[in-house]
């Protein structure tokens, strides 16, 4: 029986997690893996890790714990994305969450970079997600005074 | 002087003034910039929905494939999921053309296929994700980032190496030749590199602003944001940048949804017009919801045409309007003095007044509901000082024209005269903010308003006759006031509400011509103190008898009666003595033979000289005024004729009641006087 309600996961570099089915379904991708074929009980996801795929699973038993009590879950929530500041993470989390197809958990990680990106300067978003500038100085003149309506009160760098 | 404000006043005259003038600047340097509509046209043209298009478009230039990449939207308002299918169909048919579909996948396990399936697509899309950054890479130097596309496209093609391996690279030539010479390779730079993928997932849950942010960060994440309509299908204009959104700003932001905008709300937007509007629902037929807190320059009545408009030809159309009214003092201190929130499914709305304002049943999904529910109710408190003030008030008389020019300052001020000249206590309230000309019509010009315990004090020409007028406020008389409506409004309020008028028989109040700020407000201002009525001046010209029916039309929508239509400057009308003869010969020489007239006259027929002479100035041959008021159903007090004498008076500022010179016109006046105070049923 322990068979019918358990599923393993295997992460990219090989490492296997046991998971309950019921949690592992909240994740549509896996929930149709799981209905395309039901004889198997190991599922390789080749493009999550083993870290990031510890924590998509703890979210997903989290929430089943929680049931259908959003309270609950927003508390659940808060505790999963405390101490979660590592922009590497994150991003690992979003694309793993996009590919296992947990909107709540996308919902949750994209929501907590959007916050931190809110009223920030195109300067401290380069800054932090470690992107290059691409715009020569002209282009971002341009650009600039064409937003001037819309960056007043943004934090500068 | 006392008046304390005053500094205060006009110095934010002149910050205004300059603001403005930076801002027509500002628009201007936008009109030549891709802010326009035509910039994003351009970027339509190029892209039609879907970011990847533009790799079609390079790798295949004439589309050889058929690839329909406008195919529909399906209801994601997050924005990867609509790529990867979008894409997915076009790759599909790309990958088969390629052969991609020979390499073997059927042997694998049966379980595994499905998956594969996804994560086929996935990498595809993570591929073509990277070809087209690589392709913004324009100096032709391949950068590749530390962590983020190329390592997922590589971690991608790697896991299924044996699946997909060669035919990965075939499908990334197509995206760009450079990728088949030199492999992807991972090298830190400390520079910083492309975004991350995940990024990108992020921005549908950003706000505007910090999405116009994103998009000066670089390239690649410039035109995700940009060409993703998906992006834009909620707008919120908030804090701080609804003070300077302009209806171009506005335009170009919602072009950007490229049709499919959906909820538009603007919180406090000064500057955004009706006009500015109406063109947003014209390229936005599934617009839905729409909130325009507090965006003091949209006309009601005229948003709720264009509203129902819209919705005649837009389905579903849009459900409901938010929209709080805000009066902005002097001081620039916002208080809410109206709220106002439309359905038009439901007529339930409580009114933002009622006690159960935003509990009821029909303000559930109201985006306004909040605001109702926690807003101060009752009525604006500043209208109990103005009905206080107004108490001792017996008559309150607005006069309107439609037309500038056509006499309303002289009209009021003549009448302002008669009535004082029959011992009635009169009072003359100037509205006209920019063009104050009641201060010269009385003689009073260079005056200054006192201010005492009891408020402002009018300016006194007589005993009985005080005026209240903008023009005493000015420095300097040739000070302009650049206000816009909202101020307008604020010193209106405040010439109500702080001037001490005292006992007044009547108040005549003086307005600008039109139907506009200043009407709206001293007809809403003194509603609850009741106003006897307007009178309304026109000219017999048919341009100022067209906008005459505006003004009456005016009146009755807001509940104005119409005491009356006084017709000015019906003919020109003066003693025979005082006109000139000329004789005129074929080039156009005058010669003056006034005297030589004069002199005939007197010898042949003396009778003569006590005519008045009277001639048509302007065609009234439709009707004039008499047949106007015919039509509209309102009363016709008379007709005024162009005295030059009367003209003459009102500027010296005298009542041409005193003297005889003015007989043409003053014994018209005091008809028309005559008539409305039987109107009035005062007693004379």
């Amino acid at each position: 029986m322990a068979e019918e309600n358990t599923i393993t996961l295997k992460s990219s570099d090989g490492k296997e997690f046991l998971i309950s089915k019921k949690a592992a379904t909240l994740s549509e991708t896996i929930k149709a893996m799981v209905e395309e074929d039901n004889s198997s009980s190991v599922f390789p996801l080749t493009v999550v890790d083993s870290k990031t795929l510890a924590d998509v699973i703890t979210f997903l038993n989290k929430h089943v714990d929680c049931g259908d009590d959003d309270d609950k879950k927003k508390s659940c929530d808060e505790e999963f994305m405390a101490g979660k500041d590592d922009m590497k993470d994150l991003f690992d989390l979003v694309v793993a969450a996009n590919y296992l197809d947990v909107k709540d958990l996308l919902d949750l990680i994209c929501g907590k970079i959007a916050d931190m990106m809110q009223g920030k300067s195109p300067e401290w978003v380069r800054k932090t997600f470690n992107i290059q500038n691409d715009f020569s100085p002209e282009e971002e003149a341009k650009v600039r005074e064409e937003y001037a309506w819309a960056h007043e009160g943004v934090e500068e760098d | 002087m006392v008046f304390n404000e005053e500094d205060d006043v006009f110095s934010d005259i002149w910050c205004i003034n300059e603001k403005s003038l930076d801002k027509e600047k500002k628009v201007i340097v936008n009109c030549d910039g891709s802010g326009s509509d035509e910039g994003c046209e351009d970027i339509v043209d190029l892209l039609p929905n879907d970011p990847f298009s533009m790799e079609f478009n390079l790798g295949f230039p004439s589309d050889p494939f058929g690839m329909d990449v406008d195919t529909s939207l399906p209801k994601d308002p997050f924005g990867m999921d609509f790529k990867i299918e979008a894409t997915f169909e076009a790759l599909n048919d790309l990958i088969e053309d390629i052969g991609l579909n020979n390499c073997g996948f059927e042997n694998d396990e049966a379980y595994e296929e499905k998956k594969l399936d996804e994560n086929k697509y996935y990498a595809e899309v993570n591929l073509v994700w990277a070809s087209s950054v690589k392709f913004e890479e324009e100096d032709g130097e391949i950068e590749v980032v530390d962590s983020g596309l190329a390592e997922n496209s590589e971690d991608v093609s790697y896991g299924y190496n044996n699946m997909l391996g060669e035919n990965t690279e075939d499908l990334m030539c197509f995206g760009c030749e450079k990728y088949q010479k030199e492999k992807v390779k991972i090298h830190e730079d400390s520079k910083g590199g492309e975004p991350n993928d995940a990024l990108f997932f992020a921005l549908g849950y950003l706000e505007v602003k910090d999405l116009l942010s994103v998009e000066m960060v670089c390239k690649s994440l410039r035109d995700a944001v940009q060409n993703d309509p998906l992006l834009w299908r909620s707008i919120y204009i908030e804090d701080p940048s609804n003070y300077k959104i302009m209806d171009d700003n506005l335009m170009w932001l919602t072009n950007r949804a490229q049709g499919t905008l959906h909820t538009l709300s603007l919180e406090r937007c000064l500057k955004i017009t009706n006009s500015g509007l109406k063109h947003v629902f014209e390229s936005n037929p599934r617009l839905t919801k729409l909130s325009v807190t507090g965006c003091t320059k949209l006309n009601l009545e005229c948003l709720l045409h264009d509203v129902k408009v819209f919705n005649s030809i837009a389905k579903p159309g849009v459900m409901g309007i938010a929209r709080c009214y805000m009066y902005e003092d002097s001081r620039d201190n916002v208080e809410l003095s109206e709220s106002h929130w439309c359905t038009l499914e439901s007529k339930d709305c409580p009114g933002p007044q009622a006690e159960s304002a935003g509990k009821s049943d029909a303000c559930e999904g109201c985006p306004n509901q909040e605001a109702c529910a926690t807003a101060p109710k009752g009525p604006d408190p500043d209208l109990v000082s103005i009905a206080e003030r107004m108490a001792t008030v017996k008559h309150k008389i607005l006069v309107l024209s439609g037309k500038g020019g056509v006499g309303k300052s002289t009209f009021s001020a003549q009448l302002s005269f008669a009535l004082a000249a029959k011992d009635f206590q009169v009072g003359l309230l100037d509205i006209d903010i920019c063009g104050p000309s009641i201060p010269k019509m009385l003689g009073l010009e260079g005056q200054e308003i006192h201010q005492s315990n009891l408020g402002w004090s009018p300016i006194y020409v007589e005993s009985n006759l005080g005026v209240m007028s903008i023009g005493f406020m000015l420095p300097n008389p040739d000070d302009a006031v650049i206000w816009r409506g909202p101020r307008k409004n604020g010193i209106i309020k405040q010439f109500l509400k702080d001037v001490y008028w005292g006992e007044l028989d009547f108040l005549i109040v003086d307005a600008p011509p039109g139907t506009s700020d200043e009407h709206i407000s001293i007809v809403q201002f003194l509603k609850d103190t009741g106003i006897d009525g307007a009178i309304i001046v026109t000219t017999p010209q048919q341009v100022s008898l067209i906008d005459v029916r505006k003004e009456v039309s005016f009146c009755k929508k807001v509940g104005l009666p119409v005491l009356g239509v006084v017709e000015n400057m019906s003919g020109l009308c003066q003693p025979l003595t005082d006109f000139k003869f000329l004789s005129m010969n074929e080039n156009g020489e005058q010669k003056d033979m006034t005297e030589w007239v004069i002199t005939s006259l007197k010898e042949k027929v003396p009778e003569m000289m006590n005519l008045v002479a009277s001639t048509e100035v302007f065609d009234s041959s439709a009707g004039g005024g008499a047949k106007m008021c015919k039509d509209m159903g309102v009363p016709f007090l008379g007709k005024v004729p162009l005295d030059p004498q009367l003209c003459k008076a009102a500027e010296e500022g005298r009542s041409c009641f005193e003297d005889r010179k003015c007989m043409a016109s003053a014994s018209v006046l005091r008809a028309i006087v005559k008539k409305l105070l039987s109107e009035l049923k005062e007693d004379f």
